[in-house]
């Protein structure tokens, strides 16, 4: 006789295995049930699960964090009745996120607010689709909006900003990926010190690196506002940045403001800037490849770079010089680390982040001029993360790239950027040394040096480790610079070193 | 209106420390039970547990009068943390100041038994006759992952016996998975004897555990790669390497009140530890 297998998935559901193990034997203590498993949905598990016939028990996108039940019965109603139970033994114990026993956890804005009345901000991160009801309700309720999600349409962001606008108050985002508020990070975001700079930026993970250099040179940030990275299209007409800019020139502890963005359009970064003539604070630019003159006509900075930008923002915060410091950008030979490489090498950049990538390009373009066939990729593109986690959270996908390059001749230099902080990989240069070993390696095989260079973006008080991070990368052969901008020179003096006539496999290590 | 109630700290780890000294942490609770609870504060794990427990890596103890479930305490409820207290919501405020701190790191035992092999063989029968085989609650017996991974412990090679362990990440029933807690067992035996291969092992699972099981156990991953262990695991590993017979009830002792099934699992990984150590 045929048996029938059923489960149910409980989200976030955390159990110890005693409670598991009492509800499976009481599960199997029903009529018609032959086998009842509850286990946690980890790819060994559903792998396990699998193997033993019990696949259709197991949920669609079920994660480590959830609960599989999984019951072989003798017929449908036995596996109902099982499935059933379950749920009611698992509410009975209280506990379950994801389940009808939670009904103290929050559910809508309005239950948030009660149970925390003082908040004045809400974290949207739902699938577009709900993103900008939840977001309305969030602004209705008299909430400022940090909008994680993305695929929000233009019409929709615009409708969000205005009804911002009208309530004075702000929407990061959509599609905004960090921020740092009175100390507080929000989404991806790197343990900084606080201080008296205060950043705005239509760019993730500029905010990143200009944040941790500004730790770095010694200052710190008093709120990081992200904008969403169409904030500064024509349609948006940069709203949300000009809203952020008006708080931070009242906020008394701001002192300086940073605004960074990618190549925003031009008439929108003349309305922006317009937004800092005459402030009464000084103001550092950095608009990735935008006009410096039209910086310095409103009495503003302008600054090259995200590092640039960083430093001059410290220096006025502190009002003294600060040592830029050296790194290996200034003291690498750039001959020497070239040995080996092919004539006309090309460099490979495999980003995690789409506003490093960016400057690296400006960098190299500027560097070593148009005429080259260097590659730099932005893996967290939408046309790399279809169905995938953020590189900055599932490093595979350019690992498997980067063990490639190691196999492509025309690459002599791979540039990367590692991205610490909350919400990032928990070991990133872990996960990629491995891969980066792999392919120096595969590319000493066939007579040729893969010269890798990195910065890390990273501070010592993130979770992972600045130094760790970087002693990881050392391990695996990889040349470091201090900034984005450092490493991009840096790969652009060794690949311009690579001339023709250098001797193939030179260098033997 | 709820009243907080305010407890304050016995003891807590360098490690949480360590998490502490930024300005402020938020995250969640992510698992209740009768006498502790998890919390995901930034990325990383906290355990508030009841002083019996015993250190833990991620642990602040409180006194026995913690009582989770009667402060209705439950999942999802926000939790924020800085470096004098810990707050849950409304329920719950945790004093840090006064707590006692533990290191997690175990010392080396520098003089190591030559009997290695047959301590772990006579731990293993000794779990087996207390009828616990490890893996409990599994609804499928997880011995095909075992033979290979014993296989790869009895061959000494360090790449083969990482590589064996990967499948074991997120293996088996509750909150830490049975496979992760024989693979923290085994390392934390390494270490304990001063095999420099435990560190190393650890370090690999942790990388590979991202993604692969649950929050708590990765988090634990996470403390053995930086040669971070409970206390009770490490006394236990010490008592069986100082004095055999005592060391054996130790663990007996060990298996029956540490955790649910895990300290069956941590403690199978611990003669897993011994052996790859011999």
């Amino acid at each position: 006789m045929s048996q029938v297998v059923r489960g149910a998935v409980h989200r976030n559901s955390y159990r110890d295995s005693v409670e598991l193990m009492g509800m499976a034997a009481e599960l199997e203590r029903l009529p018609g049930v032959a086998r009842a498993g509850l286990v946690m949905a980890t790819p060994a598990n559903i792998a396990v699960l699998v193997q033993a016939g019990l696949q259709d028990a197991i949920g669609e996108d079920a994660g480590p964090s959830d609960l599989i039940v999984a019951v072989l019965a003798a017929d449908e109603p036995a596996a109902a009745a099982a499935v059933e139970r379950a749920r009611a033994l698992l509410s009975a114990a209280g506990g379950d996120a994801g389940g009808a026993a939670v009904a103290t956890v929050s559910q809508t804005i309005g239950e948030a607010l009660d149970e925390l009345p003082g908040a004045n901000l809400a974290l949207i991160s739902t699938p577009g689709t709900y993103a900008t009801a939840e977001a309305l309700k969030a602004l209705k309720h008299g909430l400022n909006v940090f909008l994680f999600s993305d695929n929000v349409s233009i019409e929709d962001e615009l409708e969000l900003k205005q009804l911002a606008d009208r309530r004075d108050r702000l929407v990061m985002g959509p599609d905004c990926g960090t921020a740092i508020i009175g100390g507080i990070p929000l989404g991806f975001a790197n343990a900084v010190r606080r201080g008296p700079i205060g950043i705005v930026a239509a760019s993730g993970t500029g905010l990143q690196q200009v944040s941790c250099l500004i730790h770095r040179f010694g200052s710190g940030v008093s709120h990081a506002l992200g904008t969403g990275g169409r904030d500064l299209d024509e349609r948006v007409g940069g709203m949300t940045m000009r809203a952020a800019i008006s708080r931070l020139l009242a906020d008394p502890s701001t002192e300086v403001l940073v605004l960074i963005s990618k190549p925003p359009s031009v008439g929108v970064a003349a309305t922006v800037l317009e937004a800092v003539r005459g402030a009464t604070k000084p103001v550092v630019v950095n608009f990735l490849g935008g006009d410096p003159d039209s910086v310095r006509r409103v009495g503003a900075h302008p600054a090259d770079t995200f590092e640039e930008a960083a430093h001059l923002a410290a220096e006025l915060a502190l009002g003294r010089p600060v040592p830029a410091g050296t790194d290996q950008d200034e003291t690498v030979e750039a001959p020497e680390a070239a040995a080996g490489l092919v004539p006309r090498a090309a460099i490979l950049g495999l980003y995690s982040g789409g506003s490093l990538a960016g400057e690296a390009k400006l960098v190299l373009r500027r560097e070593l001029g148009p005429d080259r066939h260097d590659r730099i990729l932005d893996l967290g593109g939408d046309e790399y993360t279809v169905g995938r986690p953020h590189p900055m959270i599932d490093p595979r996908l350019r690992n498997e790239m980067v063990m490639e390059a190691g196999d492509d001749a025309t690459v002599g230099v791979l540039l990367l950027d590692v991205v610490l902080g909350y919400g990032s990989h928990p070991d990133p240069a872990g996960a990629l040394g491995p891969s980066l070993v792999v392919a120096q390696a595969r590319a000493r095989s066939d007579g040729r040096q893969l010269v890798c260079v990195a910065a890390v973006v990273g501070t010592e008080d993130d979770p992972q480790g600045l130094a760790l991070q970087e002693d990881s990368l050392r391990d695996a052969g990889v040349l470091l610079a201090s900034s984005n901008a450092r490493a991009a020179r840096l790969a652009a003096r060794i690949a311009a070193a690579a001339v023709p006539g250098a001797t193939r496999g030179a260098s033997g290590r | 209106m709820r009243r907080t109630a305010t407890l304050g700290a016995v003891a807590l780890s360098t490690a949480v420390i360590e998490l502490l000294q930024r300005p402020q942490v938020v995250g969640e609770v992510v698992a209740v039970h009768r006498a502790a609870v998890n919390l995901r504060l930034g990325t990383r794990s906290v355990t508030l547990a009841r002083e019996g427990a015993g250190g833990l890596p991620d642990g602040i103890l409180l006194t026995d009068a913690f009582d989770p479930r009667g402060l209705e305490l439950h999942a999802g409820l926000l939790a924020s943390a800085d470096a004098t207290s810990v707050r849950l919501a409304d329920r719950l405020v945790v004093d840090l100041r006064g707590a006692v701190r533990w290191s997690p790191r175990p010392g080396v035992h520098k003089s190591a038994p030559r009997d290695l092999a047959d301590r772990s063989a006579r731990l293993r029968a000794a779990l087996e006759a207390a009828g616990r085989s490890g893996f409990d609650g599994f609804p499928i017996p997880a011995t095909t992952h075992l033979e290979g991974f014993r296989g790869a412990v009895i061959g000494g090679d360090r790449g083969a016996l990482a590589a064996a362990g990967i499948p074991l990440i997120g293996l088996g029933a509750g909150l830490t998975p049975s496979g992760d807690d024989l693979l923290v067992g085994l390392s934390a035996a390494m270490t304990c004897l001063g095999d420099p291969r435990g560190q190393w092992l650890a370090g690999t699972w942790a990388t590979a555990s991202a993604g692969r099981t649950t929050f708590v156990a990765e988090s634990f991953h996470r403390h053995a790669a930086r040669g971070e262990y409970a206390e009770r695991l490490t006394r236990v590993i010490g008592a069986i390497i100082e004095e055999d017979g005592a060391g054996i009830d130790a663990a007996l002792a060990f298996a029956a009140g540490f955790g649910a099934t895990s300290g069956v699992d941590t403690l199978l990984g611990v003669a897993f530890g011994l052996e790859a150590a011999a």
